[in-house]
């Protein structure tokens, strides 16, 4: 069974089965682009902490069985498309903040669309009824919009209705 | 043991920081400036934004960002302080609020804040709301920039009086939204000026236009013609009945204009005889349509000449409603489009994948040579005294699409027949995946000549005899995943059909058992405690169980009376993603005010059986029989997956 080595910005290196990582669309254009013949080669990634890695790889390891693959099906009816999150991912999803923003920022740079769609409900859920005062809060980002600035947006989210 | 070599060594860059004033830390930021990054293969690349690896698609996608240059520091969480501030999720992922209005102040020490990635926002602004979207925009200038562009992807506007365009165009004079959905409502008139005018300043953008205004042909070919360049989806709707051309008398054979963005055209309105060339011209200039669907009763004669579609993919009309009235005028009334798709021979429909038709052979006979994937052939009840003579050539029909169908329902009025028991040419369609028959009669002995189906819905109000003849022991184990089976139907002489012995149906559970042991999902009408106990011992890869009409109990449903624990208990054991019960009559009366509460909690509506009380299993098939059926429904059952 083919191995990658990954080491985290920490300088620890993981060794993974590359079935696990496939999700991972910037691991695996390296290995199909780049090939990976010896299982002894590392690939840095510069911007997953080791903790934050850990968390990556125990998420690709649960869900590496439900990847879509490509069948003879693509044109079946579609079927309803789940929402909701499983139990595991929830506990999974359980962390403090600035981990979650850790595990968003490794799935968007390892470009993990499952990971990363998991974390991103997360967040919504949080920003959903907020005012934009305290979204800016919660999130810690600077308003740097002028007060003409912001009375034009009020003015401009009127006459909509939601599609 | 860590083994490095430099030139074999492939590296991810990292990435730069987006332009975000407070992110941007310079005493303590880290170039890692002895980072490698050999050239790869032409078609990936390495983004300079996020650093990631892309497809040329990809690529291009993200080709008109501006390129930072500045590049983002090691973010190991180990470096921070460790905050307090704990996300508090339920067992089904939704976000808890704390409770106390503002949420604790928080501070992100890396480079790159998560919510300034664009990737990261848009993915997080597609989730949600548009009423949150008032909110979000007013948060910084990246965000605002970033909800102009999701605002439109996810809001249609509703103009339906002058004072609602004036008032838009007023608002959206200098805007930097860019709104394509539009709907013009009925109180508006299309000639009107101030129309005119919002249409040259709006129209551009519009890619979707839902037309209830009042039209006439000139003002709205000018609509289409000059304002619309982009136009891809476009509803017409007329509360009159239109009699007129849409073309003009001396561009009719010949259009000078057409409109080859358009791929959906979907009309609603009433049509005279004449009211046809409308339709026929109005299609002509759309040569690109993937998609015509008509919603009302259009009346029509045939067409003389015939526009040309090279990529329509889908035709659907929608007739099923009133069609004993339809049917009384004839099949070809109130069937424009199908006139229009299929009698006239000038067509051609070389990417027709998904028809649905009222039943008529040469109808069917025009589609043979598509590659239809799909096809839904309704019987209509006056048809039925003609059908056998007939249902050879339609047989022949069908396979004739033998390559290319996955999805076959046939749906009769009336009547019952035995026609896949007959069918024997059925085992030369090998891309058959769905089937629906509905109100057929007969045994399901042809699945074995279609091994590779995967979901088979049938309603069939003589199932339970029809099962006598299922040989079990002389068939193979078919790999079908879904199986629905409806044994009552919406006809009136179904009420009175008299329910199978339970003895009966364990036999056929015991045959669906072992003759489909990949189920996945299967409903099933007069299931009883039994059966019920032999679905949770010996299917246990369902995910999706629907017993509706049953005579169980809730000692069927748990082997205990049911209680929220016992109810989680039958969830979790099974994996189910859904459950219906209409029939639990050992409901007690605190049991019914209890699940009204919780129901009603989670606004969701209960109706109990209001016969309840301790009834024995044996009594229940006699109450049904003298009572009919009494609909106890639990919708938005919990679902819990472990």
């Amino acid at each position: 069974m083919p191995f990658v080595n990954l080491e985290s910005s920490d300088g620890d290196l993981v060794k993974v089965d590359v079935d696990v990582i496939k999700c991972s669309v910037t691991i695996n254009a390296l290995i199909e682009h780049l090939g990976l013949e010896d299982d002894n080669e590392v690939v840095p990634l510069q911007n997953v902490g080791t903790e934050t890695l850990h968390k990556v790889l125990a998420w690709a390891k649960h869900h590496k069985d439900d990847l879509p693959s490509v069948d003879d099906d693509e044109d079946d009816p579609p079927r309803e498309r789940r929402t909701d999150i499983t139990t595991w991912d929830a506990n999974f999803i359980k962390m403090e903040q600035i981990q979650l923003f850790d595990l968003i920022l490794a799935a968007n740079y390892l470009d993990i669309s499952g990971l990363l769609d998991l974390g991103c409900k997360i967040v919504a859920d949080m920003i959903k009824g907020k005012t934009a005062d305290e979204i800016r809060t919660m999130f810690n980002i600077v308003n740097d919009l002028t007060p003409q600035e912001q009375e034009q947006i009020r003015k401009e989210n009127e006459w909509c209705e939601e599609k | 043991m860590r083994r490095r070599r430099g030139p074999k060594r492939k590296t991810v860059p990292p990435p730069p920081s987006p332009p975000a004033k407070n992110e941007i830390d310079d005493d303590d930021e880290t170039e890692d400036d002895d980072v490698e990054v050999e050239v790869v293969d032409e078609s990936t690349t390495v983004h300079p934004y996020d650093g990631r690896l892309r497809s040329r698609k990809r690529r291009d996608a993200v080709a008109s960002r501006p390129r930072y240059q500045r590049r983002r520091r090691r973010s190991s969480s180990s470096s921070r302080p460790p905050t307090p501030r704990l996300i508090r999720i339920d067992d089904r992922g939704n976000f808890i609020e704390s409770g106390e209005g503002v949420p604790d102040p928080f501070k992100w020490q890396g480079t790159v804040h998560p919510l300034l990635i664009p990737d990261v926002l848009v993915n997080v602004m597609l989730r949600l709301e548009f009423s949150d979207f008032r909110n979000t925009q007013l948060v910084c200038k990246q965000w605002r920039m970033e909800c102009l562009r999701i605002m439109p992807l996810r809001t249609s506007i509703y103009l339906n009086c002058f004072k609602d365009v004036a008032g838009f165009m007023r608002i959206h004079e200098n805007c930097h939204h860019r709104f394509t959905h539009m709907r013009i409502g009925h109180n508006l008139n299309l000639q009107d000026h101030l129309m005119q005018r919002f249409f040259s300043k709006f129209g551009p953008y519009i890619e979707y236009l839902h037309l209830e205004a009042h039209w006439i042909p000139a003002s709205l070919r000018r609509i289409l013609f000059e304002k619309l360049p982009n136009l891809e989806e476009f509803i017409l709707c007329s509360q009159r009945i239109c009699e007129f051309n849409f073309l003009p008398s001396s561009s009719r054979h010949e259009p000078e204009q057409k409109l080859p963005n358009v791929k959906i055209l979907r009309v609603e309105a009433k049509f005279e005889t004449s009211g046809c060339h409308f339709l026929q011209e109005l299609l002509s200039v759309m040569p690109n349509l993937t998609v015509v669907t008509g919603f009302d009763s259009m009346k029509g004669k045939r067409l003389s000449t015939a526009p040309k579609f090279s990529r329509l993919g889908s035709l659907h009309y929608e007739q099923w409603d009133n069609q004993t009235d339809t049917l009384a005028d004839g099949i070809d009334a109130d069937l424009i489009f199908s006139k229009i798709l299929y009698r006239n021979r000038h067509f051609r429909f070389t990417s027709l994948k998904s028809v649905k038709v009222v039943f008529d052979v040469d109808m069917v006979y025009h589609l043979r040579v598509l590659p239809l994937k799909s096809l839904e052939i309704i019987v209509p009840s006056q048809t039925f005294e003609s059908w056998h003579p007939r249902q050879v050539h339609l047989f022949s029909h069908i396979l004739s699409f033998n390559k290319t169908l996955k999805s076959l329902k046939v749906n009769y009025c009336s009547g019952k027949t035995k026609l896949f028991s007959t069918f024997d040419g059925i085992k030369h369609m090998n891309s058959l995946r769905h089937l629906t028959l509905h109100r057929v009669s007969g045994n399901l002995d042809f699945l074995s000549l279609i091994p590779q189906l995967k979901s088979l819905h049938m309603t069939q109000e003589d199932f339970f005899e029809y099962y006598d003849e299922f040989h079990v022991h002389e068939q193979k184990p078919h790999k079908l995943e879904s199986l629905k089976l409806y044994y009552t139907s919406w006809s009136v002489s179904s009420l009175f059909v008299e329910l199978p012995r339970p003895a009966k149906v364990l036999n056929v559970m015991q045959i669906i058992i072992q003759r489909f042991p990949k189920l996945k999902s299967f409903r099933m009408e007069s299931i009883t405690d039994r059966a019920l106990d032999m679905i949770y011992a010996m299917m246990p890869q369902l995910e999706e169980l629907e017993v509706t009409n049953g005579s169980f109990t809730s000692a069927g449903l748990s082997g205990i009376p049911i209680t929220d624990e016992s109810l989680c208990a039958i969830v979790r054991r099974l994996g189910l993603k859904e459950i219906k019960t209409e029939f639990c009559y050992e409901f007690t009366q605190p049991m019914i005010q209890w699940a009204s509460k919780i129901w009603k909690d989670r606004g969701s509506e209960v109706i109990i059986n209001p016969y309840c009380g301790n009834m024995e299993v044996e009594q229940i098939h006699e109450f049904l029989n003298e009572n009919g059926p009494i609909h106890v429904s639990i919708p938005d059952f919990p679902v819990y997956k472990e």
